[in-house]
Formats: C-alpha cells, sequence, structure tokens
C-alpha cells in the first residue's frame, strides 16, 4: 500500500489534486481511499488531502500517519508541522521550487523532487483572485517521479474532474512531468 | 474619516476567518462600541468558528458558543441571571448570523422581542449558510447562486423581510448596518447600547468566498449594496418611526449584481425583476422615514 | 457501473435511485454535500421530488412525518445536533408507523462543538421505535438505502440508515452503481394501505386510552421481533439481483477464535485490515455489528459461540453507564449458557483516530491477562 499525502492552503486546490490523482490510479486498476483533512478550514488555512492506494481493497479508516510521499504546493509548509506529522527518512518528497532553499535539510527524506509548479501555472495563466493553480502541475510532476501512474491516466483524469480550463491543465500537468527533477542522494 | 484608533479594541488581531471576512470586520467594530462590560453569545455559524477553536479565541469580552438557533433565549437567560447578580449594566450582545436569525433561530428572536428582554441581538447578514459551505437561507437574494440553489434553479424567494418582523413586535430600537460603513454602524450600537429592551441590528457582513469576489474588495462590495439600496441604511424606533441614515447617491442594482459571480446566472429579465423589487421597497422606506440630521 | 464516489455522494445516489418523492433537508456538517447532491438532483429533475429547504431539523423530520402521511415516499439526512433537534418527532414518526429513511452522518454531541465521529448521537435515538442500521463503506450506504426503504414500508417504521461522519462521509472510494431499472425491481413505488386521502378520510394520532397505547407499544415490539426475519428476505432479494449481501451480523475468522472484536460503522474496516495484518495469526475474529436496533440477539449469540471471549469496541459512552453496543451485548448473552465473557472497552469518541496498532495493543494487553476485566477499558488515544 502507498500512502500519499498532499498539502497545500486552502483554496489552491490540493482536495481537487488528490482527486485526479485517484481516479488516474483507479484507472489503472488500483484500489484506493482518498479524503481531505478535516476540520473547519478556511481560506488560506494549510490543507492536507490523503491518498491510498493499493492492489487489494482498501478497508483501513483512519488517518494517514507516515506518508511514503509527501507533495507540497508551497516549500514553506516544510516547516509546518501539523503539515509535516509523520515523515520519515523513508519518505520522498515532491517541492513546488524551481531549487532546494538555503538551509534545506536533504537528510530528513528518502528522494527528494523538485519543480517550478509555480512558474508553469503562471505561463499557462492557471490563477484564481488569491493563488496560482498549481495543483494539476504537482499531480503530473508526482505521477512522473513516483512512476506509480502514466502521464495518459493522469490527462483523462484532469480532463474529466478540473472544473475550468482543461486544456491548460493538462498541458501544466505534462510539462510538470518533463521539469519535475530529483536532487543527488 | 475620523482614523480608528486602536483603543478600547475587545478583539484580538487575527481570528479563522477567510481573507476579506465582512463579519470579522463587523464584530470589531460592535465590540468596541459596547465596550469591556459585555458578555457575548453566539449561535453556530462563521461567527462561532471565526472567534476560535479551542484554546484559541479572539474575543477578549465573556463570550459563549450556544447550540444553533438558541441565541436570543440563551441571551435572554443570561441577561436574567445577570440581572439577578446586580450585574444589570453589563451588555449582553446575541451573535448569530442569517441562518441563525432568519430560519432556525426565528423562534427565539420572535420569543425574546416580544418580551422585549434587554438584549441586543445582532445579525450578521453573509446571505446564506456560509460556515457549512454556501446553502442558502431566508436571506438569500433572488437570483442568488448556492449550492442548494444551483445553476438550473437558483434561489426564486424574495429575501424575509427580517426588519418587517422585528418593527411588528414593537422593540424600542431597529437598524440596518453595513461593515463598509463602520462609523455609521457603532453609531448604531451606542444608540442601542443607551436603550433598555430588545434591541436588533442587521449588518451586511460581505463575504468573498461565498459571494465570489476578491477578497479584498468587501468594503467596496458593502457600499455598493448600500449605494444600489440593495441594502439602505435605516433605523426604526418603537416598532414605527423611520430614520434614513445618510448614504451615498443611489445606483442602478446592476452595478452591485455584476461585481459577484453569485449573480453569474442572471439575465436581463431577472435584473430588471431585482430593480423592481428594490425600488418598491426603497420608495416605501424613503416615503414613510425621515433624513436624519447631519 | 464501478466509479468512485465519497459516502455521503453515495447516500444521495442511494437516495437518488430509491425514488424519493419529498425530501426536507437541512445542512449541518458532515452531512452537507447530501443535501447539496440531492437539491442539484432535484433541480434537474433527475429526482422528481418536491425538496423542501426547511429552516431546521424538527421541521424537517416535522415535514417528513406529513410528507409520508400523505402516501410518498420520503426521505431527509442530517447528523449530531440536527438529529437531536428531531428527537420528538422520530418518536412521533415510530409511533405513527410512518416508513420515512434518514440517513444519519454520525458526529459527536456538543457541548463543546466537535466535528469527529462518534455514535452517541444515533445510539441516543434507541428507544424511540426506529430502525438502526450502521454501515461501514460507500457501497454498504447506497445499497442500505434502498434496502431501508423497502424494510420500512413492510415493517411501517422510520429507519436511520447511519454512516461515519469523515470516515465515511468523506472518503472517496470505489462503488458500483446498479442500474435503474434493477433498482426499480427490487423497490417498487410506495403503496400506503393509510393515508391522508379526501376519498378515503382517517383521522391519524388522536388521543388515546392507556390500554389503547399498551397494546399499540405490544404491537410494535411484535412487528420489530419479525424485523429480523424480514430483513434477511429483503436481503436475499437484493443478492439475487445485485450480487451483494448486507447481513444483520457479518463475521469473520470467529470460528473458534480466541478473541472476538464486536464493533460497528467504519472501525469494523480498520479491524479487517488489522485482521488481515496481524490478527488472524493472533486468533482475533471480527464481528460486524450492523443491526442495533431491533438489537440482533439471534444472530449475535450464533457469531459469538465457540469465541473465548468477545471485546467490543464502542464508539459511544452513556455516561454513568458505559458502552452502550457492550450493554446490549451483554444483555443478549445473559442466560445463554454459553458464558462467553464480554470486554468493554471505549475508543475513538470525537472522532479520535483508533489504528491497526491501538488494537494491536488492546489485544496483547488483553490477551496477556489472566482474568478478563469487567470494568470498561479506555483506549489510548
Amino acid at each position: 500500500m502507498v500512502e500519499i499525502r498532499i498539502s497545500g492552503r486552502g483554496g489552491q486546490g490540493a482536495v481537487l489534486a488528490s482527486q485526479i490523482l485517484a481516479a488516474a490510479l483507479f484507472e489503472n486498476g488500483l484500489q484506493v481511499q482518498s479524503f481531505p483533512s478535516f476540520g473547519a478550514e478556511r481560506r488560506g488555512a494549510p490543507v492536507s488531502a490523503f491518498l491510498r492506494a493499493d492492489p487489494e481493497e482498501i478497508t483501513l479508516r483512519c488517518g494517514i500517519l507516515h506518508a511514503d510521499w509527501i507533495v507540497l504546493f508551497e516549500p514553506d509548509l516544510l516547516d509546518n508541522p501539523m503539515i509535516m506529522a509523520g515523515a520519515t527518512p523513508s519518505t520522498s518528497v515532491i517541492l513546488n521550487a524551481s531549487r532546494p532553499s538555503e538551509g534545506f535539510d536533504r537528510s530528513r527524506f528518502h528522494r527528494v523532487f523538485f519543480v517550478d509548479a509555480s512558474g508553469i501555472a503562471e505561463r499557462l495563466r492557471l490563477k484564481t483572485t488569491s493563488f496560482s493553480i498549481v495543483n494539476t502541475a504537482m499531480v503530473g510532476a508526482f505521477a512522473c517521479a513516483s512512476g506509480l501512474v502514466d502521464m495518459e491516466s493522469i490527462e483523462r483524469a484532469v480532463l474529466k474532474l478540473v472544473p475550468v480550463k482543461r486544456e491548460e491543465n493538462a498541458r501544466a500537468a505534462a510539462e510538470a512531468c518533463e521539469q519535475v527533477r530529483e536532487t543527488d542522494a | 474619516m475620523q482614523a480608528i484608533q486602536a483603543e478600547n479594541e475587545q478583539v484580538h488581531p487575527g481570528s479563522f476567518s477567510c481573507p476579506g471576512c465582512g463579519l470579522t470586520m463587523a464584530y470589531r467594530h460592535v465590540l468596541k462600541a459596547l465596550g469591556r462590560n459585555t458578555v457575548v453569545v453566539t449561535t453556530a455559524g462563521c461567527g462561532s468558528v471565526v472567534a476560535g477553536y479551542f484554546p484559541m479565541t479572539s474575543i477578549k469580552v465573556p463570550f459563549f458558543h450556544c447550540s444553533f438557533g438558541t441565541a436570543a433565549s440563551t441571551a435572554s437567560g443570561l441577561r436574567a441571571g445577570l440581572d439577578m447578580m446586580g450585574k444589570e449594566k453589563t451588555h449582553v450582545l446575541a451573535w448569530a448570523g442569517d441562518g441563525g436569525t432568519f430560519d432556525i433561530g426565528l423562534q427565539s428572536l420572535s420569543g425574546a422581542a416580544e418580551r422585549n428582554d434587554n438584549v441586543l441581538y445582532v445579525c450578521y447578514d453573509n446571505e446564506a449558510y456560509m460556515n457549512t459551505g454556501v446553502q442558502r437561507s431566508s436571506a438569500t437574494p433572488p437570483g442568488t447562486w448556492t449550492t442548494t440553489t444551483p445553476g438550473e434553479a437558483p434561489e426564486d424567494r424574495l429575501k424575509k423581510d427580517i426588519i418587517g418582523i422585528m418593527a411588528a413586535h414593537g422593540i424600542p430600537y431597529i437598524a440596518t448596518a453595513c461593515t463598509s460603513f463602520p462609523e455609521d454602524l457603532r453609531k448604531k450600537v451606542r444608540k442601542a447600547r443607551a436603550v433598555s429592551g430588545f434591541r436588533f441590528l442587521h449588518v451586511l457582513a460581505p463575504c468573498p468566498t461565498g459571494w465570489m469576489y476578491p477578497a479584498g474588495e468587501t468594503v467596496h462590495i458593502g457600499r455598493l449594496a448600500v449605494s444600489s439600496r440593495m441594502f439602505p441604511l435605516f433605523e426604526i424606533l418603537e416598532g414605527e418611526t423611520i430614520r434614513l441614515s445618510s448614504m451615498p447617491d443611489k445606483i442602478p442594482v446592476i452595478d452591485y449584481l455584476k461585481a459577484q459571480r453569485r449573480f453569474r446566472t442572471l439575465n436581463e429579465e431577472d435584473v430588471l425583476r431585482i430593480q423592481e423589487d428594490v425600488n418598491r421597497r426603497w420608495s416605501k422606506i424613503s416615503s414613510a422615514g425621515r433624513r436624519e440630521e447631519a | 457501473m464501478k466509479t468512485l464516489m465519497t459516502g455521503n455522494e453515495a447516500a444521495a445516489m442511494g437516495a437518488r435511485m430509491s425514488r424519493p418523492q419529498v425530501i426536507a433537508a437541512y445542512p449541518i456538517t458532515p452531512q452537507t454535500s447530501i443535501a447539496e447532491k440531492l437539491a442539484d438532483y432535484t433541480a434537474r429533475t433527475e429526482i422528481e421530488a418536491r425538496y423542501i429547504k426547511v429552516e431546521s431539523e424538527t421541521s424537517a423530520m416535522a415535514a417528513c412525518i406529513g410528507g409520508a402521511l400523505s402516501g410518498a415516499r420520503v426521505f431527509t439526512a442530517t447528523s449530531s445536533q440536527g438529529l437531536a433537534l428531531m428527537h420528538e418527532l422520530l418518536h412521533w414518526a415510530a409511533g405513527a408507523r410512518l416508513p420515512v429513511v434518514l440517513v444519519n452522518v454520525n458526529r459527536s454531541m456538543a457541548a463543546p462543538w466537535s466535528l469527529g465521529v462518534d455514535h452517541n448521537d444515533t445510539l441516543s435515538q434507541r428507544d424511540t421505535g426506529c430502525l438502526q442500521v450502521y454501515c461501514e463503506t460507500a457501497q454498504e450506504v447506497l445499497d442500505t438505502v434502498p434496502m431501508a426503504f423497502a424494510l420500512a414500508e413492510e415493517a411501517l417504521l422510520p429507519t436511520l440508515v447511519c454512516m461515519d461522519g469523515f470516515l465515511l462521509s468523506h472518503y472517496t472510494e470505489p462503488v458500483d452503481i446498479p442500474d435503474q431499472e434493477d433498482m426499480d425491481r427490487f423497490l417498487p413505488r410506495r403503496k400506503a394501505e393509510y393515508r391522508m386521502d379526501p376519498n378515503q378520510p382517517f383521522t391519524f394520532g388522536g388521543g388515546v386510552s392507556s390500554e389503547v397505547l399498551y397494546g399499540l407499544r405490544r404491537r410494535m415490539q411484535q412487528d420489530m421481533d419479525a424485523v429480523p426475519t424480514l430483513w434477511e428476505d429483503t436481503n436475499r432479494r437484493f443478492e439475487r439481483i445485485f450480487g451483494r449481501s448486507h447481513p444483520a451480523v457479518e463475521t469473520h475468522n470467529t470460528e473458534g477464535c480466541d478473541l472476538a472484536l464486536v464493533t460497528n460503522g467504519t472501525m469494523a474496516g480498520t479491524v479487517r485490515a488489522y485482521l488481515r495484518d496481524r490478527g488472524v495469526e493472533k486468533g482475533v475474529g471480527l464481528v460486524k455489528m450492523r443491526f442495533f436496533r431491533p438489537f440482533p440477539v439471534d444472530a449475535l449469540r450464533k457469531a459469538l459461540r465457540g469465541c473465548r471471549a468477545a471485546v467490543v469496541i464502542d464508539r459511544d459512552l452513556s455516561p454513568g453507564g458505559g458502552g452502550i453496543f457492550a450493554q446490549e451485548v451483554r444483555a443478549a448473552l445473559h442466560g445463554t449458557g454459553d458464558g462467553v465473557p464480554v470486554v468493554s472497552v471505549i475508543g475513538g469518541l470525537g472522532g479520535v483516530d483508533v489504528t491497526p496498532d491501538h488494537l494491536d495493543r488492546l489485544f496483547t494487553d488483553l490477551q496477556g491477562r489472566r482474568e478478563l476485566p469487567f470494568e470498561t477499558l479506555w483506549m489510548e488515544v
């Protein structure tokens, strides 16, 4: 079973990202379970969405304590203890940034990936009044970094679930897939 | 405009609200005008959640989260108890949203008003059940998109005339106010504070999340609501005498509607009907009302 | 058709497939998306119903009672505080023998405000005369709603279909949506024998003498006693058409097991995962309770036969009494001569996470004891 945590700020579409990923994995014949973090969130507050995938039926019903993958829409969420709860040295992360920041501690994680999802969103003019829409780019980056799901399934899921600018969002996912880079061990 | 000084603040900076939240501005000014000797009862809704989750609170004065629909009756009980303990001068504020006032709270509101219990009831009106994710209430204006009045069937009922209902109870003081006019709001709270009995304030509190406009435009949207006379500002004394507050010049209602995506499904005919309704209501109030002295 | 859905979407779909004619609902977290989805379906006439956007839950149930009296099929959904506001009217609907179906998304009761799941809201309705069924998965929710209508309209008692807040309502998982044609075969239109019809006027609900009331309650109990068989029939019919079975009590690995864990709702899923992982080797079995009212005494006794002990995990608490399922299990086993001891454990109140590790620690503790405790144990957070 793979356990994934996707975190951003309320309004950035972390939940939609988890649904897109869930749909793509499900299409590939995996059993999936996805859910948002709970509570009365408000726009701008840190928010997480969770996802389990397994060849067998998933009957477990509790939070994800030790995620195998953590996807962050904003790198400063690395410093948020609630968002990073349960991360271990076997956790891999994907960060929305073009390069590691000063003082980034590589040893905390197993594999580390970077992608400039904000840049991609900017170029494709994917934004709301408050945020750049990086969720679809991050989904694409995850697919190619983890190798868990192919881009065709991702594209189909994006086209099906995204409410507006479907083509641009599909393109964002594809570009992020190409641009995502792993840091050295 | 006088600069608002950061003294006599009864709230801490920060809350759990969305950026641009109208109701947080409202409670700041209401509590500022009421002062330290105040206790607050609030019912389920954004007003309860934004004030804070345990162990945090944004409010400096005593604050109680009561069950849904019971703001007025809880406040009545609190008032009675405080009076019995010699604290008649402590202000009791019931603070509820449109759902908790117009709908599920209407019975207890009517009860407290009919008894003329010495309570100030302030309804912050964001025109839907926002805390549970934007469902219609009887305060939702016609033509509005909400999750229970979706695209194919937007809200089709007129906004419930809560002021008319409260006026029928003959209570000493009623006023409408808007977070975009904080001085007017504070002035009305001070007037309400000086009177005894059941006092009702209806405060329009624009909500960027549910009304769908950019978060930085809350004050502007409120001003449009008042200028268009969708939400005129006035007072009613003893349930009968209407006094109009000073307001910007009247503008067409389309200017207000087109600034919010919750009205995006309106066509020309709908807008015309809304303008007619606004005109009708405004002419009723303005002909019966006297302008306040500057 | 296999698709991904949340528990709430499954509830709305189950309701839709049951062809309700009157829906009265009021929003409350975490039920809200059910009310929204139904509004959506009704607006697009994918459900042909009158949707009354009531101003409170009390009115929601009152409207359901009125709707049911007209002979129409009625549906509502709520949670915790909202269900509490319906309490008087649940007694009413049951006493009036009206087949209202209500989906309750379980959430802990205030004060203080809490959005997490526990079962005090529905279990507090224990004595109203309503039937109560608990679901573990979104598939079960979708299936149970039409099954509940079939049962309710036969037994003439309101039915609460219970589903865990957030852990089921907001989890997206695979669901198979049946064909509407098959569903119409399984659940035809409601045919109310008694209704408010000027062509055949009756007076309903008037005051009665003590003797009449006594007789009516006795009759209600008799009809409750018939429910287990009614459910078996309904379940058999459902399984024949849709290939899925939802018995009142479900067992896993209980044949001669050491400790049988008895629980309801999504916790059964976590137990299932634990069994698959470690539990089976440790001699642990699962008894999943679907029905709470009527309490499935015979099925439970059968399920626990041969087990060394039963461990009831209650995601609820009757303060001053203990776990509510535990009390009912103990009462059901009393006098059977099998002497299966019952351990009572409280866990998960307020939505506190219960994980396989918690279960493992619990079983390791219990299996290590010489004597099983009578007093109630509380799971560590």
